[in-house]
């Protein structure tokens, strides 16, 4: 379903932010409107299929260096909200906010679709899923039962702002995912499979190797073993890598953790040796086709390439325009909301952890005793410790993978971690996840992955 | 405003009608608006006021015995969404255990607290300063937050049944936060609470946060090993959260829970009672009915570690041959999906106190990182241990615990490994959680 724009409403919003310029610093008025459709097979069965539809708008304002933010979807009434959202600014009573320079911007970003959702019918998006999760059913012993899903949502997005920017974005963002379910001793496993694209609603990822592969080791997981608790060498694949860049790295080079934490600035100073030299970090809007790229960022920003670690050695972050401006430092293009009920905030696009020099053999050649870990099933950080489960992981003895174990959770101090990096792989391999990220409420926001086979020393393995 | 009520039932008896005149066999529509405002402290300032104002309809349709959902915040544009609802329900299944939408118990009811709704910004904006100013000197490098909000909500649901029901009810929460970061050591305190009346403590909250980074002053190490260990409500509620996945409806009838085909069977220690209500006066969760309709209850969860009741919507209910009432939405956009109401844990007759010098040598957790990461189904669980100490002779806590994980299995932990529970109990963060402390034997620490 195709919603009708407000014919006027670029005039309008270009108006309002003219009419109010004079009371603030800044003042920006974002207007989106989208259409997404989610569906779900519990088993054999559709479970659910729900198609949304949504328009709403924001409005920041900055006085005396303090925001105001404030969040509606009635379009009348824009004009109220950003007098609202001025009248907080000035409630704050001041702060230190100055936005780093960047040009206006007047441009048209029609989205670039090799399959566009919205030529799918209900019953092909249905029936691509259904093909996928019949695979997992037919399997047999001892997968009892699957879970996949579909989600696309298709967005237009309007930004003005009272430096003249009018920016008109058309966005795309299309996920899938399958899992496997096996019941064996007492308890239940689970593995998973998922991929997503901001550009093709066929999702050339979603193959029948991919959904066998998850149900096989779905299947191996019921008769696996835990590891021992204890430190190992450890080899983690490009999805956990990239996984781990994003949590462990990612998140500590969003500069709005950094800029008013002093000790936080302390230890990511441009130039700190963070890991081996061989380590290469990057964050990026630019990758084709992945759930992060983006062509302009929630502030009318251009979204280009942003280096993090290079030689070992920090050489950059993350920044929203307040960041920048912060530090003294370029705006990267980092700013995002995951809709217009939330103000953007320093968020990553494309994460890539980039090629080392080692090939794949030598990444596990020497390990007399190691695990082989693959994908991640979730982890979390507090800036220092990191804690990653495994989607499934194999014992290494004399270099070669071989048991297959269960519930393998890697824990350590980020810090010492990227230090304890003994090989990387020689190429990067891009993964494009369902899901997202979540960061101050906001969740889920489409990114993406890339990383090399990685070794690392002395990860500590919990367990019982 | 009484021009926004009868917009919110227009919409509805709109939808309802648009639904049948399609031919929908049963329909249902839920209408909500809010409006909320909050307030953010980071690092020691107060970085942006927030308000938002929201308005929207979900529409649930019934035909052919199929279930079709869709939902809108184009206002003008109600009879589209229906549509969007009819075509989904032509490709879902149909269901296998039909079920009827409640058409008696229609209520209309005010439940806001007019002291909630009487918060002002800035008195949000005074509570946040209040945690900063009092959480700042504690110590050096010390960063301060905090988070305050106040919303007002209603709900507006009606269906073809006859039932036409609505609720308005306030909600506000406040919390304080300190952050110190420390070579590459990070530590993180926090304590706060939510609910639909003005009782929350704000002062106890600061309080909390205040006396976590006191006690975090000293840090130090354990050596791996089996240890007692002593969680606190907040990390108790972390814990929960593998029991809210097994006695979930959806759980059971897919049988991913390990809790399937055990009701009425001994799954945890006989120490361990607790009942979900989700009554307007029973925690943050209440309403005087549930986002399908159906009037509030309770019931037992869990009787002296025996599973009692299983969690489920109407759809469910009819599934399982279970009672329904657990209809919950997150928000106009989301179909009906089962969620539990308040939930509150009998307390045990030992006072916390004694419990601590039960625990010489352990550990006293009070927050886990990474619990998401566990593999909720069979209960197992690793996670590091983010805000812990260690606990020494008549139960002084002796410091902070570095670099620590724990790990083992809910039902294990809460069955033979629990010795004992503290009479005292306080709420989780939420507000829907009321719970004490726990005391068990022989936890693996990493």
């Amino acid at each position: 379903m195709a919603i009708a724009a407000h014919p006027d409403l670029e005039q309008d919003l270009a108006r309002v932010c003219r009419e109010l310029k004079d009371r603030c610093e800044y003042l920006e008025i974002r207007v989106e409107e989208a259409e997404s459709t989610d569906l779900s097979f519990q088993g054999p069965d559709l479970e659910s299929l729900n198609q949304r539809q949504e328009r709403g708008g924001d409005v920041r304002a900055l006085v005396a260096g303090a925001w105001g933010f404030t969040s509606f979807n009635r379009l009348d009434d824009v004009d109220e909200m950003a007098r609202a959202a001025i009248a907080q600014a000035r409630l704050v009573g001041g702060g230190p906010v100055k936005l780093a320079p960047v040009p206006a911007v007047a441009d048209r970003v029609p989205r670039a679709l090799v399959v566009d959702p919205a030529e799918l019918s209900l019953d092909d998006k249905v029936e691509r899923v259904r093909a996928m999760n019949a695979i997992v059913l037919a399997y047999g012993k001892p997968i009892t039962t699957s879970t996949s899903y579909y989600a696309d949502r298709r967005a237009r997005i309007w930004l003005a702002n009272s430096e003249g920017t009018g920016l008109y974005q058309e966005r795309a963002d299309i996920q899938a995912g399958i899992a496997a379910l096996a019941a064996g001793e007492g308890r239940v496993q689970r593995r998973s499979f998922s991929t997503g694209s901001s550009t093709d609603a066929s999702l050339p990822g979603l193959t029948e190797e991919a959904v066998l592969d998850a149900c096989r080791q779905c299947d191996g997981l019921t008769q696996a073993a835990k590891p021992k608790a204890g430190e190992y060498t450890v080899v983690i694949d490009p999805k956990l890598a990239g996984v781990f860049a994003h949590e462990a790295v990612g998140h500590l080079s969003e500069a709005d953790h950094i800029h008013e934490n002093p000790r936080m600035r302390e230890i990511m100073t441009i130039g700190a040796e963070l890991g081996v030299p061989e380590l290469e970090i990057y964050d990026t809007g630019l990758v084709p086709g992945s759930r992060g790229a983006l062509r302009y960022d929630e502030e009318g920003v251009l979204a280009g390439r942003a280096d993090l670690i290079r030689g070992g050695r920090l050489v950059g972050r993350l920044h929203s325009r307040e960041t920048a401006g912060a530090l003294g430092e370029t705006p990267t293009g980092n700013a995002r909301a995951i809709s217009y009920r939330f103000p953007p905030i320093v968020r990553m696009r494309s994460t890539y952890i980039g090629p080392g020099s080692a090939t794949r053999e030598e990444v596990f050649k020497g390990i007399k005793r190691g695990l082989y870990c693959v994908e991640s099933q979730g982890g979390q950080t507090n800036m220092e410790m990191f804690t990653f489960s495994a989607g499934v992981a194999f014992l290494i003895e004399d270099g070669e993978p071989g048991e297959l174990l269960r519930d393998v959770t890697l824990t350590g101090n980020t810090f010492k971690t990227l230090k304890d990096i003994e090989a990387i792989e020689d190429v990067t391999t891009p993964s494009e996840a369902g899901g997202g990220c979540g960061k101050g409420g906001q969740a889920p926001l489409p990114v993406g992955f890339g990383a090399p086979h990685l070794r690392i020393r002395e990860v500590r393995i919990g367990g019982d | 405003m009484a021009t926004e009520a009868a917009i919110g039932a227009d919409l509805v008896e709109a939808a309802l009608e648009h639904a049948r005149r399609l031919g929908a066999d049963q329909a249902e529509a839920f209408y909500t608006e809010s409006t909320s405002d909050s307030v953010d402290y980071e690092n020691n300032r107060l970085a942006g006021i927030d308000s938002s104002s929201s308005r929207g309809i979900g529409i649930r349709v019934l035909a052919g015995g199929r279930v079709g959902f869709s939902s809108t915040s184009i206002l003008d544009r109600v009879e589209d969404a229906v549509e969007a609802a009819l075509q989904t329900a032509r490709l879902t299944e149909v269901e296998k255990r039909p079920f009827s939408l409640p058409a008696g118990g229609s209520i209309d009811a005010d439940i806001s607290d007019r002291e909630v709704e009487a918060i002002s910004v800035g008195e949000l904006v005074e509570m946040g300063r209040q945690a900063v100013d009092r959480l700042q000197p504690l110590a050096d490098g010390l960063l301060a937050g905090a988070g305050a909000g106040r919303a007002v909500a209603t709900v507006r649901i009606g269906n073809s049944a006859g039932l036409r029901s609505s609720c308005r009810r306030s909600s506000w929460s406040f919390f304080a936060l300190a952050q110190r970061v420390q070579g590459t050591s990070v530590l993180w305190c926090y304590d706060g609470g939510a609910s639909m009346h003005r009782d929350l403590d704000v002062d106890g909250a600061i309080e909390g946060a205040s006396e976590k980074v006191r006690l975090s002053l000293k840090e130090g190490r354990l050596e791996t090993g089996r240890r007692p260990v002593v969680f606190t409500p907040a990390a108790l509620a972390a814990l929960l959260a593998s029991l809210y996945g097994a006695v979930s409806a959806p759980a059971i009838y897919r049988k991913t829970s390990p809790l399937t085909g055990r009701l009425g069977e001994q799954v945890l220690s006989p120490m361990l009672s607790i009942e979900d209500d989700n009554r307007p006066e029973a925690g943050r969760a209440g309403a005087p009915f549930d986002e399908e309709g159906v009037a509030a209850f309770a019931f037992p969860i869990v009787e002296h570690g025996v599973f009692r009741n299983v969690v489920a919507d109407l759809r469910f209910a009819a599934r399982l041959d279970v009672a329904p009432g657990r209809g919950r939405r997150s928000g106009y956009a989301s179909a009906p999906f089962p969620g539990a109401g308040n939930w509150a844990m009998a307390p045990g007759t030992t006072p916390l106190e004694e419990l601590m010098s039960e625990a010489e040598g352990g550990l006293l957790v009070d927050s886990l990182l990474g619990m998401h990461g566990s593999n909720l189904a069979n209960g197992d669980f690793s996670a590091n241990i983010g805000l812990g100490f260690a606990i020494g002779a008549g139960g002084e806590i002796q410091f902070r615990v570095k670099d620590a994980a724990i790990a083992g299995n809910f039902y294990e932990l809460l069955g033979d490994r629990l010795l004992g529970l503290s009479a005292e109990r306080r709420w989780g963060y939420s507000g829907t959680e009321l719970l004490p402390s726990a005391l068990c034997a022989d936890v693996a620490i990493t």
